[in-house]
């Protein structure tokens, strides 16, 4: 479909909303300026035909009733007298004689009154406008002959036609300035939607990294493409970390895979296994069994299964569990360990899984750090950092070193399964703790700032 | 009309000063005194040649009166111009025109050749409502309308009449 409508323009715009969009506009604009001319027109052109009728109207009845009393020489006199006399009226009445009246004819297609009909007269207009008019009259059939009256309205005329011709020209004039504000209006909106239609396109083709611009206005179409940027930032971030998680799994599970393999492939050969051999493959299958506990875990604190139980948690009394625990592993890279409380920091939270984390993040300390580094653990009034004087994080790797299985060291030849820092994220997350990075030319932070 | 004025008053020996800008009179006595009147003038034409008339008039050429007519005939798509001496009533042509199709195909062209409705028949339409001696007939259009316009002299002067020629009926003028 899409690619159909780029290939046809004219199909593309019948489609579009802007085609739509601009004839709807136009039309609206110009029903509601017909309707106000019209009721302008109305009110004054036609109240003005309506004393024109009411005028013919009422000099007919009183000629019926003059045919009535009097003989048809008076009669013909007075529709003589009233043709003379009054510049309105056009009266024309058909005696024996002949045509009397200021018209020479009598058409025959006006109706009886009170029905009103208009013909063509061809009158000297005094404005110019044409010799032909047309006039609205009506007709009585007298005892002395059918009579018309009609009422002259060369000037009413000229100005109808000058009001009719200002319509027209107020109606066109409406026409291309609806047309074109509908067109440049829908253009606006529409082009705003189209880009964002570009980019889902985009993305649907497999171009991850695409975003919908966002302006500055902060108006419902910015609110959108800041929704769809967010997904789509989310989509990339799951789909990287599927990426690196899958040959994260390949490296990482097939290498003690691999290992295990060629072992047991060597006993096959040889035709059998010492103890030894056996507790070297059980020690590759331990690693193997450690790696997927350990992601089956996050996953689970990740997607928040299971619950946790929340209890008020001393982080001096954590830190310096961990210092216990870490310390032989420290010694044995003559590093010194301890333990800095500048503030004594109680949060609610899981003992277990603080102490998981804390300890993690002491034992990257010690295994990144050189021989007689000095490792510190700083407790203050809402935050703990491990401190260290390694060569710590580069700046670049921040957000990545989270993801699953990611390793800093891409060749993965220091021992580890890349799931220490991932952990120690969702720990945080679920203790609504902010994790950041110090960097200076000395020592390498990582803190854990908890909400009070 | 200087010429034939001189030969119509020498005829009747009446002074030119009396009739000074009678014009209207001088007119209706060369008619009146003409062997062929206007009416069987344009039956001859309307006999002799195949078309419609669309014009009449009244012209004089080296002091004797003559009949000036225009037939238009869609068959050779031409408009003809037939000039008839008012007294020996000899006929010739005048001028020939070609007309295009285009022109012809206007409503004009169109209501003369359909409507039913002729010159004669016109003329006829409009001595019904004003009496008198035809003077000029003329096919017009106007605000849309096609219609004949007839002038004829009566005893209070040249009065115009209007036929109409899609209904055949004349339209009203004001006097």
């Amino acid at each position: 479909m899409f690619s159909v409508s780029r290939l046809n323009p004219l199909g593309r715009l019948q489609r579009s909303s802007l085609l739509r969009y601009t004839l709807l506009h136009t039309a609206i604009v110009l029903i509601l300026c017909g309707s106000a001319l019209w009721l302008v027109k109305d009110y004054s052109l036609g109240f003005y035909q309506k004393r024109q009728d009411q005028f013919v109207l009422e000099q007919l009845n009183s000629l019926a009733s003059l045919a009535k009393s009097q003989s048809e020489s008076e009669f013909s006199l007075a529709v003589r007298q009233l043709a003379e006399k009054s510049r309105q009226a056009l009266v024309v009445y058909k005696s024996a004689e002949g045509y009397q009246g200021n018209l020479n004819y009598l058409p025959e297609t006006v109706p009886l009154s009170p029905a009103m009909g208009s013909f063509w007269i061809l009158g000297d207009s005094v404005l110019g406008d044409g010799r032909f008019q047309r006039v609205r009259g009506s007709r009585i059939n007298s005892r002395w002959g059918p009579l018309v009256l009609a009422y002259n309205s060369s000037d009413f005329n000229l100005f109808a036609s000058r009001f009719t011709l200002a319509f027209y020209i107020a109606m066109v004039l409406v026409l291309l300035v609806g047309l074109l504000t509908g067109f440049l209006f829908s253009k606006k909106v529409l082009a705003r939607l189209r880009g964002i239609n570009q980019v889902t396109a985009t993305v649907s083709e497999g171009q991850l990294a695409a975003r919908v611009p966002v302006t500055e206005k902060g108006d419902e179409f910015d609110e959108l493409a800041g929704h769809i940027n967010q997904m789509l930032e989310q989509i990339e971030d799951s789909v990287e970390a599927i990426a690196t998680v899958t040959s994260s799994i390949a490296h990482d599970l097939r290498t003690p895979l691999s290992r295990l393999r060629i072992k047991l492939d060597g006993y096959h050969l040889n035709g059998g296994a010492g103890v030894e051999d056996i507790l070297e493959a059980q020690a590759e299958l331990d690693t193997i069994l450690h790696t997927f506990n350990a992601m089956l875990e996050l996953s689970k604190l990740e997607y928040r299964h299971g619950h946790l139980e929340f209890v008020p948690c001393d982080l001096t009394e954590i830190g310096a569990e961990v210092v216990e625990l870490a310390e032989p592993l420290a010694e044995a890279s003559e590093q010194s360990l301890m333990l800095e409380v500048q503030q004594n920091l109680v949060v609610q939270g899981n003992h277990q899984l603080l102490f998981r984390i804390l300890f993690n993040l002491v034992e990257n300390a010690i295994k990144y750090s050189h021989e007689g580094s000095e490792i510190k653990i700083r407790v203050d009034q809402n935050s703990v950092s491990v401190i260290d004087q390694g060569a710590g994080i580069p700046e670049s790797e921040y957000e990545k070193v989270f993801q699953r299985l990611y390793r800093l060291d891409q060749s993965r030849t220091t021992p580890g399964h890349g799931l220490g820092l991932s952990l120690v994220k969702v720990v945080a997350e679920r203790h609504n703790a902010s994790i950041s990075f110090g960097k200076d030319e000395q020592s390498f932070a990582v803190r854990l700032t908890f909400q009070k | 009309m200087g010429l034939l004025k001189e030969a119509i008053l020498s005829l009747f020996m009446v002074s030119t000063a009396v009739l000074a800008g009678q014009d209207d009179v001088v007119l209706q006595l060369a008619i009146e005194n003409a062997k062929i009147k206007p009416e069987q003038a344009i039956m001859q034409i309307a006999d002799r040649y195949p078309g419609h008339l669309s014009e009449f008039g009244i012209d004089d050429e080296d002091g004797s009166m003559v009949y000036e007519f225009t037939i238009i005939d869609p068959e050779d798509s031409v408009e003809l111009e037939v000039i008839m001496d008012a007294e020996s009533g000899k006929i010739w042509l005048d001028d020939k025109d070609s007309v295009s199709s285009k022109a012809l195909k206007r409503k004009k062209y169109q209501l003369l050749m359909n409507s039913g409705m002729t010159l004669k028949k016109a003329i006829d339409e409009a001595k019904k409502i004003v009496p008198g001696q035809l003077l000029e007939a003329e096919l017009e259009q106007e605000k849309g309308i096609v219609f004949f316009e007839i002038e004829l002299l009566t005893d209070k002067g040249v009065r115009k009449v209007i036929v109409d020629l899609q209904s055949g009926k004349p339209i009203p003028v004001t006097r």
